[in-house]
């Protein structure tokens, strides 16, 4: 997830609102032991796969021992990531290799099925990169699979493992911004999601993203993530939304668009707005839950409360360190902050060490280790999975999709 | 390496139509990215903080890529008789350079051609004194100009340009069909690079911290800021890596430049009161124009 623009962002604030940075107190260390290394095969290295396995190198008691891709110039890629792992160009063969218990699976969304299958039937621990899906269809298959998996089977909707977002989500529960008023996301990056080949074939092959029978389009691939945050923090899933999305920027032919609109409807009457885009960066990838007393801006590694002038001081406001953003005070969460101050590092603010893919990772690890239950389960990525489904439909239909999760 | 990188890649010749070279340019972005996530002593979670946060005598297993950095690092080091050293970061650390109150006046806790030890067969990098700091800030962003230069090759590009905070230069193929890229690199004296599928570190004291104009760059064998009167050394090679590296190593040891001119590489030394007549230069890959060579 790409960092929001935290100055824009204070800049443009209201001046009768402060801002409040929502930083957790981070372990600098993860929260798990485990007696032996804990064996990790990757299948599927490109870009997603790469940042897994540069992730899981910063994790105590991981052995990446295994790799898998059909593409073998990023299983070469690979390799040079993990010092001692195999490689392998089926995922049939890495299991049967015996050198894993866990796998990690960031192979193009359309593959999921297929490769998930094939993990719970091995018995391995599963972590499954979201959305788990291209299809209805497979999204079913793999949430029934999943329920008679042995292992511990983890969906990468990263927002719930996110320690700034578990914060803020503990704010938001707590009736912080208290009557909620709606809901806010984008993500905007310009980039032409071109995977760049010399071959015809393989080009092919990689450029699932850009081909609508294989992938979801924006609302499916980021949409999914974001809107499960709004599911997580309001326990509410919409129940229809309209879409609408053409080719801005990127005018090579593609049929998928490159900017799309989309608004999901709650049966309660609140909405969610999405815009997202590969023709300009500004602003990020954020999600905004605003309420009658504050606004939460959550910008995957920061988190900012806006509070109205007339809500209620609450008690930690006492404790909390004040920074000065442009025309506002902001009143802002770190532990430790007086430190902090003294190192002069308070203004440029705090945000996660690590990328969001590390917390997730490490939450499904950390359940490995405790034979307990993941941030994510597959039945809740299933459910956000199909919201994207139906957002990328309305977008490539111009219409409104009714929401079905009667067979989830 | 927290500095800016420009490319500039021209889809003349190469299999690929704009988009197809847009998408390749988003693709070395990211690889810059990546290894400046990787390298940066900035980041706490860096696998170099991670090393330089290591219990000294633990091993650390790095992947491949990076041990192989480290390789390279270790042979620079003895070719140029430790003058280009990457545990110069713990003298950065005793000079106040980094978040630590400047420390100059205590000894060097260890001589610095033994402060590490690489394992060959379990890619582990061993740190030999709890102070000992490994810094690849002097070649950091060569590295990653090779890669670069590979990927290029990779996808057929034939002509490109490429740098890092200005310092780490790549002239991939040519500037157009009768001229290599072209670089300026002093304008007293006036001294342009002509680079055609070739490498250009420079080296330049910067961070000078007090009267006797003692810059950043550290000399790992007496411990303290480099003492001479080069002001900077441009430094030209097949291998960006190298190059970099070399120009750090003459910013410490000028008098190194016959030696290492003999590898294969054209450099030139301006001085703090180079006169055009002055400057040092050895061209034996022939990258510069109006060389007034001594």
């Amino acid at each position: 997830m790409t960092d929001v623009d935290r100055r824009t962002f204070l800049s443009s604030a209201a001046g009768t609102v402060a801002a409040m940075a929502l930083v957790p107190n981070l372990n600098a260390f993860a929260r798990y032991s485990l007696n032996a290394p804990l064996r990790i095969g990757v299948v599927g290295v490109g870009r997603q796969g790469r940042e897994i396995l540069g992730e899981l190198t910063k994790l105590p008691d991981v052995d990446v021992t295994a790799m898998c891709d059909t593409d073998a110039r990023r299983l070469a890629a690979g390799l040079r990531r993990a010092s001692g792992a195999e490689g392998f160009d089926t995922v049939d063969a890495m299991l049967s290799s015996g050198k894993v218990d866990a796998v990690a699976v960031a192979t193009s969304t359309h593959t999921h099925r297929e490769v998930a299958l094939r993990c719970f039937e091995a018995g391995v621990h599963v972590y499954l990169e979201c959305p788990l899906a291209h299809t209805l269809d497979d999204c079913i298959a793999i949430s029934e699979a999943a329920r008679s998996a042995k292992g511990v089977i983890a969906a990468g909707l990263q927002g719930r493992a996110n320690p700034v977002y578990q914060l803020a989500r503990g704010f938001y529960k707590t009736d912080s911004v208290r009557d909620p008023v709606s809901m806010r996301a984008q993500h905007h990056r310009k980039t032409n999601w071109i995977t760049p080949s010399n071959d015809a074939a393989r080009r092919e092959a990689l450029n699932w993203k850009l081909d609508p029978s294989r992938a979801n389009g924006l609302a499916g691939e980021w949409g999914t993530q974001q809107f499960d945050v709004f599911h997580w923090y309001t326990g509410k899933y919409p129940v229809k939304v309209f879409g609408s999305g053409s080719v801005r920027h990127w005018r090579d032919d593609r049929k998928v668009p490159d900017t799309i609109a989309c608004t999901l409807m709650f049966d309660d009457g609140q909405t969610i707005h999405y815009d997202a885009t590969l023709a300009n960066s500004y602003g990020g990838t954020y999600e905004v839950l605003y309420g009658s007393n504050a606004a939460i801006k959550l910008g995957w590694s920061h988190g900012w409360m806006f509070k109205e002038a007339d809500a209620p001081t609450q008690g930690w406001e006492v404790y909390a360190n004040r920074q000065q953003f442009h025309n506002d005070e902001g009143i802002t969460l770190i532990a430790g902050a007086t430190k902090l101050a003294e190192q002069g590092k308070l203004k440029e603010g705090i945000g996660l060490p690590h990328p969001g893919v590390y917390y997730a990772l490490e939450d499904w690890i950390n359940a490995i280790a405790n034979n307990g239950t993941p941030a994510c389960s597959i039945s809740e990525a299933a459910r956000a999975t199909a919201v994207g489904i139906a957002a990328n439909r309305a977008v490539m239909n111009s219409d409104i999709v009714e929401i079905d999760f009667a067979a989830l | 390496m927290g500095c800016r990188f420009e490319l500039i890649l021209d889809p003349a010749d190469s299999p690929h139509d704009q988009f197809g070279v847009e998408a390749i340019a988003d693709e070395l972005v990211e690889l810059i990215q990546d290894w400046h996530d990787r390298l940066s002593v900035f980041s706490p979670t860096s696998m170099v903080s991670r090393i330089n946060a290591a219990q000294a005598g633990v091993p650390v297993r790095v992947d491949r890529d990076l041990f192989e950095l480290l390789r390279l690092c270790d042979s620079l080091c003895d070719e140029t008789d430790g003058a280009f050293n990457i545990a110069a970061g713990t003298l950065m650390h005793m000079h106040g350079f980094r978040e630590h109150a400047c420390q100059q006046e205590q000894p060097l806790p260890i001589d610095l051609r033994r402060a590490y030890t690489l394992e060959p067969e379990t890619m582990a990098v061993t740190r030999n004194h709890p102070r000992v700091s490994l810094d690849f800030g002097a070649i950091a962003k060569g590295f990653v100009l090779d890669l670069l230069s590979h990927e290029l090759r990779e996808y057929g590009i034939q002509h490109a340009f490429v740098h890092g905070g200005s310092s780490s230069v790549l002239g991939y193929g040519n500037q157009d069909e009768t001229h290599p890229w072209r670089v300026l690199v002093s304008d007293t004296p006036d001294l342009q690079a002509h680079l055609s599928s070739i490498s250009l570190g420079i080296s330049e004291h910067a961070g000078r911290v007090n009267a006797e104009h003692r810059g950043h760059i550290m000399d790992p064998q007496t411990g303290k800021p480099a003492d001479n009167q080069v002001e900077r050394v441009v430094c030209s090679h097949p291998s960006a890596a190298i190059a970099d590296a070399y120009a750090t190593a003459l910013s410490v040891r000028p008098d190194l430049i016959d030696r290492l001119h003999e590898h294969g590489c054209s450099i030139a030394i301006l001085t703090t009161n180079t006169e055009p007549e002055k400057a040092c230069i050895r061209d034996r890959l022939g990258v510069f124009t109006n060389p007034i060579s001594n």
